[in-house]
């Protein structure tokens, strides 16, 4: 469950560094910055590993982190941008172009409502 | 709990598997992705077809939904290519032979723009003219294809054919149809000097979603020789 909640967490904070990504053009032209997602994720992990302290990410921050997360991809974005972007970064980093946007927003959403939904169950369960 | 946890897992992974199968598998009524796609001549066998007597080439290609909110300097770029995902329209068939097409029109190169030119937004692409438009199932008309984007400078457009077919195969960009002066690009509008777009920063084009159908239809960009 550690290693959950660390891919989780990475994956939010992955996902929020590339809509910032996004944001300069001469990047977005170049690269496909939805493939920075992974790279934070496994770069969480690894840091999570290596470091001496041993530290946890529980339902409660990640719940946080989650809804702080939105609210910046929201602030930077705007809702109508929103819907598209995360979604087109995915589909360009898998190389998916026939996946239509509503599709991959909505795996998107039960992914992240599924994995806190994991979490918390865990933790009222422990 | 620990089957219940199962459980709620499984059940949330079916419903998103089985929202991303449907959208591969499309609806009864979507005639993009059931069988073989045809418009007139086009298909997905046949991405290009040229049209000597009317000195015409016609190209397939798809709606990318994600520039009706996104700024780009890409009109066409052809799916495979580096910049295949750029574009207000991801093309179908590869720049090579888009370009031979042009010339077995009888199109002539430009090829006078080179890629530090793309440093100094000096230069206007030249070459051949060309007449754009585009159409699509159901639409029953041909439109110019600067109808189908939204610049905040608006300027007519002159595409111009430019060439470049060695810039093209080396850096494998797959760029057909650029929205400035290009060096990389076969075709692209002179309208713009060379890498204006990017250089100055001070116009920005986007696909305008409230012309063109939604994210994923294909379509047909009909490339006409100017007389």
């Amino acid at each position: 469950m550690r290693i959950f909640s660390l891919l989780y967490n990475g994956f939010i904070w992955g996902l929020l560094v590339a809509i910032i990504a996004f944001q300069n053009e001469w990047l977005e032209m170049r690269i496909s910055v939805g493939l920075i997602i992974p790279v934070i994720m496994l770069l969480v992990v690894a840091i999570a590993l290596i470091t001496k302290k041993r530290f946890e990410m529980p339902a409660g921050f990640t719940t946080l982190n989650l809804l702080v997360s939105l609210l910046a991809a929201f602030l930077i974005l705007g809702s109508k941008r929103l819907a598209v972007v995360p979604a087109a970064m995915i589909r360009e980093a898998v190389h998916r172009p026939d996946i239509g946007f509503p599709s991959i927003n909505l795996f998107l959403i039960l992914g992240l409502i599924a994995g806190l939904t994991v979490m918390w169950l865990r933790k009222l369960r422990n | 709990m620990k089957k219940i946890l199962s459980l709620v897992l499984m059940l949330v992974l079916i419903v998103a598997v089985a929202a991303g199968c449907s959208s591969n598998s499309s609806t009864p009524t979507d005639p993009n992705t059931a069988k073989e796609f045809k418009l007139g001549d086009l298909s997905d066998s046949k991405p290009i077809v040229v049209n000597k007597e009317k000195k015409e080439v016609q190209y397939l290609a798809q709606v990318n939904g994600k520039y009706f909110t996104e700024s780009t300097r890409h009109g066409v770029v052809f799916k495979d290519g580096s910049n295949g995902e750029k574009a207000v329209l991801r093309g179908l068939a590869n720049q090579i032979d888009f370009y031979n097409a042009l010339i077995e029109i009888g199109a002539k190169p430009g090829n006078n723009i080179s890629l530090d030119d793309m440093k100094l937004t000096e230069k206007s692409v030249e070459g051949s003219k060309f007449n754009v438009f585009v159409t699509w199932e159901g639409l029953g008309k041909e439109i110019p294809f600067s109808d189908i984007l939204k610049a905040s400078e608006k300027r007519p457009m002159d595409v111009r054919f430019g060439g470049n077919l060695e810039n093209a195969t080396n850096l494998k960009t797959g760029c057909i149809l650029c929205l400035d002066s290009c060096a990389v690009g076969i075709t692209s509008d002179a309208a713009f000097k060379a890498n204006e777009i990017t250089n100055q920063k001070q116009v920005t084009i986007t696909g305008n979603g409230d012309i063109l159908p939604q994210d994923g239809t294909k379509l047909a960009v009909i490339f006409r020789l100017a007389e």
